[in-house]
């Protein structure tokens, strides 16, 4: 929906506002043109829409934090919606609203005994930026990455409706609209409130550290851990370059570093670091002695904003690291990984490099995507998203 | 009779295609492809309707160029399209209802590529189950996707319906498997997906295709995870005194963090045909002793030199007459269930590494025991083991005596997950004998398995029993918050609790339907109901508001 001239001042239109929510909620901009709305509930989102829909007003709801210039007339904030609503212990499950940060979230989390073992960089965004990104993460397979941990969503529609996904553990009900809502960056509705599984914390949990003559040798002995059943709670491989740029003390200057955490204290556990360290000395050596723990969080806040991220199964993972710029393979971390493959980010790097490694993971047949672009959903999203908010409701902020 | 499309002259055009010898308008043909394993259209069969909608023309086509091409030339005619795998669908999800081309997907079956560094398998949706199974089996690997139609099912009827395997506990659905599709899209296109482990941003069109049930495309190949196939397995079976301690034995188990390949627990009535040598311990009383058996028995066999005495026939006749009464009699029947011993049958089993299975095996036997289970020893698994691909077929000697069998797949948190299903009993027990089993267990939840019987003597007042049985049980699981499949898929069965199931999420249906789709010419009538997508804007073939 664009600004145009046949439709009512917004001014006007920002009385009725006004009664849904509250004018202590309604705040106009110092340039009186735009307005910042704070909803306390999906119930409020919902309103906003619908009266948005009626006034030919366009809502920004932007989880990346950037607003496309001229668009949205009214913009939401979610400082009224970061509550954590429920854990359910006995179903291993927390709900909680699409403001929260994700620090908060797990430290609510962990004084009741659990974790929800998502740990992208960037604690300290809101949940709502995590699932409209789909952000990557360092979690290992022991819990799964965003698509497994979140059971259901509920979420406004550009029709001002409200979807909630039932909230079963599975279902063979028709598509699945979290494919629509997680990772699409807000652009096919507004995700209010997500429930997601939570596991309980283990009572210990270890760090170890391996190094490797070289990223892909590192992706190799990962590749081989995981097929035997050893199941991390956390995992990166480290170019050595990247552990240098982070000031990591004790960093090896070459080659790169295997990361990993393995939960301890339940039984059946507590063989593990032996067992993966068995196998994961066989083509590298284990680094003792060093601050493993330092490294993790040194890697986790520094975790890059514009990063290209590569989807690869493990067979393409080796090719690529062959063909890569040289300068970008020196910021490589690689993570989000399972039995099946994993994600290679790659920090820095100018246009035509990144270009090089997208044109190389495309031959590979994997996935990529370049947070530095504005807009993380394709062409062909574009044409869905047309269809389903017909009069653009809703301005995601980038597109 | 509605009719939409030209249809003069189909075969030939279609034969153009495909081939002569790869079209068919035989009746033989129409007749066998005018229905699924839907039970409501089995009794239809019974009522002497034995091809209430049949399809236009049948084809096989051998490549995905020549599905492109049906695809082309169906949309420009409107001509309605229905994907079919096997047909062992139990909901009806490739009825032609408005006529038009079943497209046979069974001749593209190739294994087209095992990776196994990646350990992916990438094959065409046409081929059986197990012998996709056999292949990757023979290679060392396995996809750990195990339906009980195994022999009768394709890859491609997996993906569309969202099917579960018996141990989806450690290996997932089908739909955790996918790493890229390729869909053949009405107008003839190509879609493909990226070939991930995980997806990035933008929409994750994999689970937007999978589970549409033949009503946004074709599915031709697919690339699956795929796992090393274990060197060692075990079972064990345990015995709970209630269904109530049963399940926390499975909540237990799973948010322990393990990963049991197969984790049921059957409840009382369940046990006793799940395991009927164990029967005893589990003291049933002699009817429903003779139930078990009418229900499990494998019908009447008629070898032709079989000397017919009157004293065999006479007992089959008493036999149909028995099943008849008690089904006939629901209520009291389902009260005398709720009579029996509370106790249920847990089967239990881990399949890996040696070292996994040891630790889960022992750690398992220990976390039961301390929920008052009592350990008996692998046997139970064995049997289970070697009997798992073989009641399921063991329904056909109900519907001669008049009657029908049906299964219901629901899911739930744990938290509701008893309340549903005692909802779910009282809800249908008016209607037929009921009995259940949970399997397909998660930290989070798990998914209840329902079998109903029930009888009448008119084929009339037995379809009206079945859609009001369905109909109460249904209702009871959307009251409970639960959903209405975990792996059966909708078909037309459940497509009228879909709003239940999503509310608005039918514009975003609408919405796909509309960009990939636009003249409604994919499996019409399943999913949703066409008049909910009529009112969401969809064009459909054929169709007429109110039909
Ligand atoms: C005895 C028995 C046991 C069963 N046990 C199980 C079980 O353990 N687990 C389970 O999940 N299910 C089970 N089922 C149900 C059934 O086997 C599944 O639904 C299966 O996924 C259907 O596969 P199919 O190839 O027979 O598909 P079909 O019945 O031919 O089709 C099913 C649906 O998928 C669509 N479709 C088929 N192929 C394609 C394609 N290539 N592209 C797009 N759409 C397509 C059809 O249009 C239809 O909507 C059982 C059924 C029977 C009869």
């Amino acid at each position: 929906m664009s600004k145009n001239a046949s439709k009512p001042p917004l001014e006007a239109s920002v009385r009725d506002l006004n009664h849904i929510l509250g004018a202590e909620r309604v705040i106009p901009a110092d340039s009186g043109d735009t307005y910042t709305l704070y909803p306390r509930s999906t119930a409020d989102v919902a309103a906003i829409v619908k009266w948005a829909k009626r006034h030919q007003v366009v809502v920004g709801c932007c989880p990346r934090g950037a607003v496309t210039e001229g668009g949205p007339d009214v913009f939401l904030v979610w400082d009224g919606m970061n509550r954590l609503l429920e854990v359910d212990v006995y179903s291993n499950l927390v709900q909680a609203q699409a403001g929260i940060s994700l620090r908060q979230l797990e430290s609510e989390l962990n004084q009741a005994g659990y974790t929800t073992g998502y740990v992208p960089g960037g604690a300290d965004r809101t949940l709502a930026y995590h699932l409209a990104m789909r952000s990557v993460q360092y979690g290992g397979p022991q819990y799964g990455g965003l698509d497994q941990l979140v059971v259901s969503l509920e979420a406004v529609l550009p029709a001002g409706t409200v979807i909630r996904t039932p909230q079963a553990p599975r279902r063979a009900t028709g598509i699945d609209p979290r494919a629509l809502l997680l990772g699409t960056g807000g652009h096919f509705g507004i995700v209010c409130s997500a429930t997601m599984r939570v596991f309980p914390r283990f009572a210990q949990v270890q760090d170890l550290a391996f190094y490797y003559s070289s990223d892909s040798l590192a992706c190799e002995a990962l590749r081989l851990l995981l097929r035997h059943e050893i199941s991390p709670t956390r995992v990166a491989i480290v170019a050595g370059q990247r552990g240098t740029q982070l000031g990591l003390e004790g960093f090896p200057a070459r080659g790169a570093v295997l990361l990993l955490s393995i939960g301890l204290g339940v039984p059946g556990s507590d063989d593990q670091p032996r067992r993966a360290s068995k196998r994961l000395t066989d083509l590298g050596d284990a680094l003792t002695e060093v601050d493993v723990a330092g490294w993790w969080s040194a890697v986790l806040d520094q975790h890059p904003d514009d990063g290209l991220e590569l989807s690869l199964h493990w067979d393409g993972i080796e090719p690529l690291f062959g063909s890569l710029p040289s300068g970008l393979v020196d910021t490589a971390v690689v993570t989000h990984c399972g039995k099946h493959g994993a994600v290679i980010v790659l920090g820095g790097g100018d246009d035509g490099e990144r270009a090089a490694a997208v044109a190389a993971t495309e031959a590979q047949n994997g996935g990529w995507r370049d947070l530095r672009r504005a807009s993380v959903i394709s062409p062909r999203d574009q044409q869905l998203r047309a269809i389903l908010d017909t009069e653009g409701v809703i301005d995601a902020g980038e597109a | 009779m509605n009719k939409p499309f030209e249809r003069r002259g189909l075969a030939t055009d279609l034969a153009a295609i495909v081939g002569e010898g790869n079209v068919s308008v035989r009746q033989a043909d129409k007749i066998a492809y005018s229905r699924d394993m839907w039970p409501k259209a089995q009794i239809w069969v019974h009522q002497g309707d034995s091809c209430r909608y049949p399809p236009d023309c049948i084809v096989w086509p051998h490549s995905v160029e020549q599905v492109q091409q049906l695809l082309s030339f169906c949309h420009e005619r409107r001509i309605p399209i229905i994907p079919y795998g096997a047909g062992s669908g139990v909901c009806g999800g490739t009825i032609p209802i408005r006529g038009g081309v079943i497209i046979d997907l069974k001749a593209l079956n190739r294994v087209l590529h095992i990776d196994d560094r990646a350990l992916t398998v990438e094959a065409e949706s046409g081929i059986i189950g197990q012998h996709l199974e056999m292949e990757l089996e023979r290679r060392g690997y396995t996809l750990g996707h195990f339906p009980s139609s195994i022999y009768c099912s394709t890859l491609g009827g997996w993906l569309a319906a969202r099917s579960a395997g018996q141990y989806s506990s450690k290996y997932g659905k089908i739909e955790d498997m996918v790493s890229r599709l390729e869909v053949v899209l009405p107008g003839g296109q190509l879609f493909t997906t990226p070939r991930v482990p995980a997806p990035l941003g933008g929409v994750d069109w994999n689970q937007l295709f999978v589970g549409s049930e033949g009503c946004l495309g074709v599915i031709t190949t697919s690339v699956l995870k795929m796992h090393p196939a274990p060197i060692k397995r075990s079972f064990r079976g345990f015995t709970f005194p209630s269904v109530r301690e049963g399940t926390e034995g499975i909540r237990t188990v799973m948010q322990a963090g393990l990963t049991p390949c197969l984790l049921r627990l059957y409840d009382p009535f369940d046990s006793l045909i799940a395991y009927q040598s164990d029967a005893a311990a589990l003291s049933a009383d002699q009817a429903l002793q003779s139930l078990i058996k009418a229900l499990t028995s494998s019908g009447p066999k008629s070898t032709p030199k079989r000397r017919a005495t009157r004293f065999g026939d006479w007992q089959r006749a008493l036999k149909k007459q028995a099943v008849r009464m008690i089904l006939s009699r629901p209520s009291m029947l389902n009260m005398a269930v709720e009579r029996l011993s509370e106790r249920c049958l847990m089967v239990i089993g881990f399949e890996g590494t040696s070292e996994h299975v040891d630790d889960s095996d022992a750690l398992a036997t220990g976390l039961l025991a301390a929920r008052g289970a009592r350990d008996l020893g692998p046997e139970p698994g064995r049997h289970w083991y070697e009997h798992r691909y073989a009641i399921s077929y063991k329904q056909s000697p109900l519907y001669a005596v008049g009657a029908f069998v049906d299964t219901m797949e629901v899911a739930s948190t744990w938290d509701r997950l008893l309340p549903m299903y005692a909802a779910v009993k009282r809800a249908v027990a008016p209607y037929g004998f009921i009995m259940a089993h949970f399997s397909h267990a998660y930290t989070e939840g798990c998914s209840i398995y329902f079998t109903f019987a029930a009888c009448d003597s008119d084929p009339q007042a037995l379809e009206e029993r079945y859609d009001r049985l369905w109909g109460a049980g249904l209702r009871a699981v959307v009251e409970q918050s639960g959903t209405i499949s975990h792996h059966h898929g909708v078909g037309m069965s459940k497509a009228h609790f879909m709003t239940n199931e999503y509310g608005d999420g039918v514009s975003l249906f609408a919405g796909l339907k509309k960009m990939l789709d636009p003249h409604g010419i994919m499996n019409p009538g399943k999913l949703w109901p066409d008049a909910e997508l009529i009112d969401a804007g969809v064009e459909l073939a054929g169709a007429t508001r109110g039909e």
